[in-house]
């Protein structure tokens, strides 16, 4: 089994593969920064996976006590709010992810109306208001 | 008295000034009283309110922020034995202690008046040490350019990380990704996968919005939340008399200088200057047997420590670039929104903003002392805010910031992967601050590197030829290798007595 540091090691290696690709594209001028950073990347990278091996952590775990439901209920709702702002409207978006997320973690729900409610109103305020930022408008609000 | 200054010290009491004052301190102690959300996230947040705001404004808010959240800290480390923020870690050792014993009012006191010392007199330092540092940011061409944005890497990266080559990783990173966007020179866009909105680059703001706030939020939401335990009823007084506020001063005073100094050493930060205090004010306390069971001196040590950090690890952030920790990196960026850059011009052309700025930090800091004195209580009853709740606020809070700035929804993309890519940095243990740092840096060190390669047509000499370019060479290799100096140092010092036993 692979330490933590290990790991990171070689997705370094993937990084720094990736990033030569995208360098090759550039003309020598435009490159020159890019690859001066890349050898420091490489350099830096050969450093950590030789200690990585020579003096292996215990850590093997990158989720030793992950809550997986959970996390994946407020990663996706994350992702599908910022998808949904754009189609239903900020405001409409807003209410639906945090009276979802806080519904998912169990809040009451006198406090998941308020917040939810409370939040919206404050952005209303403070920056359509005030500072006269235009939100996203959707299909409802 | 300069005239620019004098101009500062009145503009800062313009009712705009004094409001975003202390809405952004009461804002910052509200941060930090809540165990999780550190002052960068907050100021992290802020960044965007503050765009539409006078410069002058705008950085009072961001101070304040600040300034209310190292503060805030305290409020939950003394009634909750909960640190709000790393810095406050060691003010919990005694705090708590004072609060099982029905005295978290006086430990509270203690707190506040120790931070408003600590923040005051570290603003003084700012003043008088300031102008003469940016003055010698006027030697500075393009090379030296180049060897300061190295030098800042390397002190970050390598003080302020565990380990010194994840620190380094974590620059490196930063750098890689500072050059999306337009060539400098040539005007040819580079990694932008034909993304119009990537030609100015990684937008600044929704990266280290991403970094520090969402981010945040996955980490709270991978274990199981619990509900907090509620902070401590206060019985006493929220103040100390004449004669413990005389006992505590002379601590305040020490514990002041080591923040300072701490705070202009780029990396070292708030939480090594506030365990600093603490030990210090042991060594000389007359009242030894105090400390871990309840010592004002203890207190005090440690907050007007960390608070003096504020004040101190601005000179280095404004007069070179160089940011003193993750705050002040973030502060930069505020900076750089408004339009101004750190160096000498701050204390020419932008003279008048920058002092309205430093008379505003004392404000922050009278503010400070106020809500801390008679708020204090109240904010310590947020602390014991459910995760659930804070989830969506937090997250809310990031989408708003990151679109506000520009009105686009891309912002909120990036914001969102670089939250993600935040997580993983946390779960392998690199260093978001030296990404956030790169990301400054790294454009300022190619344009250095160009240009001087330009003047002296392609020839590398120009790097190593000026006294300016050679001391930052060697206070970069002395960044770098001495945290091996005192692990070895260490390693031998413990060495020797299993040797002679």
């Amino acid at each position: 089994m692979k330490t933590l540091d290990q790991k990171l090691g070689w997705i370094m290696v993937i990084l720094c593969g990736v990033f030569f690709y995208l360098t090759s594209g550039l003309s020598a001028e435009a490159a020159l920064y890019p690859r001066f950073v890349l050898a420091i990347m490489v350099l830096l990278t050969l450093f950590f996976i030789v200690k990585a091996y020579r003096t292996p952590g215990e850590s093997t775990k990158l989720f030793p006590k992950l809550e997986k439901k959970q996390f994946i209920a407020v990663l996706c709702g994350s992702i599908l709010y910022v998808y949904l702002l754009q189609i239903i409207g900020y405001f409409s978006a807003t209410f639906l992810y945090f009276a979802g997320i806080m519904w998912t973690l169990k809040v009451d729900k006198p406090r998941l109306f308020l917040v939810s409610i409370g939040f919206c109103l404050f952005i209303f305020i403070l920056f359509q208001h005030l500072l006269g930022v235009r939100l996203p408008k959707g299909l409802i609000l | 008295m300069n005239s620019d200054v004098l101009y500062g010290l009145i503009n800062a009491m313009n009712w705009m000034n004094l409001l975003a004052a202390f809405l952004s301190v009461s804002a910052g102690v509200l941060v930090g009283a809540l165990p999780g959300l550190s002052a960068a996230m907050g100021v992290a947040l802020l960044i965007p309110v503050t765009f539409g705001m006078p410069a002058d404004t705008a950085l009072i808010a961001l101070a304040g922020v600040y300034c209310g959240a190292i503060y805030g800290g305290s409020i939950s480390a003394i009634l909750l034995h909960t640190p709000g923020t790393s810095s406050a870690a060691a003010t919990a050792i005694d705090g708590y202690q004072m609060t099982l014993k029905g005295q978290a009012g006086k430990a509270l006191g203690t707190a506040t008046i120790a931070s408003f010392i600590g923040g005051i007199l570290s603003t003084i330092a700012l003043y008088v040490l300031s102008p003469p540092l940016a003055s010698l940011a006027l030697r500075f061409g393009p090379a030296e350019y180049f060897w300061l944005s190295i030098f800042g890497l390397t002190i970050i990266a390598g003080v302020s990380s565990k380990s010194i080559l994840k620190g380094l990783l974590s620059g490196a990173i930063g750098l890689a990704v500072s050059t999306i966007g337009m060539d400098p020179v040539l005007g040819v866009p580079r990694f932008t996968f034909g993304v119009r909105y990537l030609l100015d680059g990684v937008p600044f703001t929704s990266a280290l919005i991403g970094l520090f706030s969402m981010s945040q939020v996955l980490v709270m939401a991978e274990s199981k939340l619990k509900v907090k335990e509620k902070a401590h009823e206060m019985t006493d007084r929220v103040m100390l008399s004449m004669a413990e506020i005389k006992r505590i001063l002379p601590t305040c005073l020490r514990s002041t200088v080591i923040g300072t100094v701490t705070g202009i050493l780029p990396g070292a930060g708030g939480t090594i200057a506030a365990y600093m205090g603490y030990n210090e004010a042991r060594r000389f306390s007359k009242n030894k047997e105090e400390f871990g069971h309840g010592s004002i001196e203890g207190i005090a040590g440690a907050e007007a420590a960390n608070n003096a950090v504020t004040g101190g690890s601005l000179i280095p952030t404004l007069t070179l670039g160089i940011p003193g920790n993750s705050v002040t990196a973030i502060l930069l960026g505020g900076l750089i929104i408004q339009g101004m850059r750190s160096g000498p011009e701050l204390f020419t052309s932008h003279a008048r903003i920058t002092y309205t700025f430093f008379a505003g930090f004392m404000v922050v800091n009278v503010f400070m002392l106020l809500v801390g004195l008679f708020a204090g209580k109240y904010f310590a009853k947020v602390a014991s805010v459910y995760d659930g709740i804070l989830i969506p606020i937090i997250f809310g809070l990031s989408v708003i910031g990151s679109y506000s700035i520009y009105n686009r929804l891309f912002d909120v993309w990036v914001m969102l992967i670089f939250g993600i890519v935040g997580y993983f940095i946390k779960k392998f243990d690199l260093n978001a601050a030296a990404i956030v740092l790169a990301l400054i840096l790294g454009p300022i060190g190619e344009a250095g590197l160009r240009r001087a390669l330009i003047l002296s047509r392609g020839s590398y000499e120009i790097f190593f030829r000026s006294t300016v370019s050679l001391v930052l060479i060697g206070m970069s290799l002395l960044s770098l290798f001495s945290p091996l100096l005192m692990e070895w140092l260490s390693r031998s010092r413990a060495s020797k007595p299993k040797e002679s036993s």
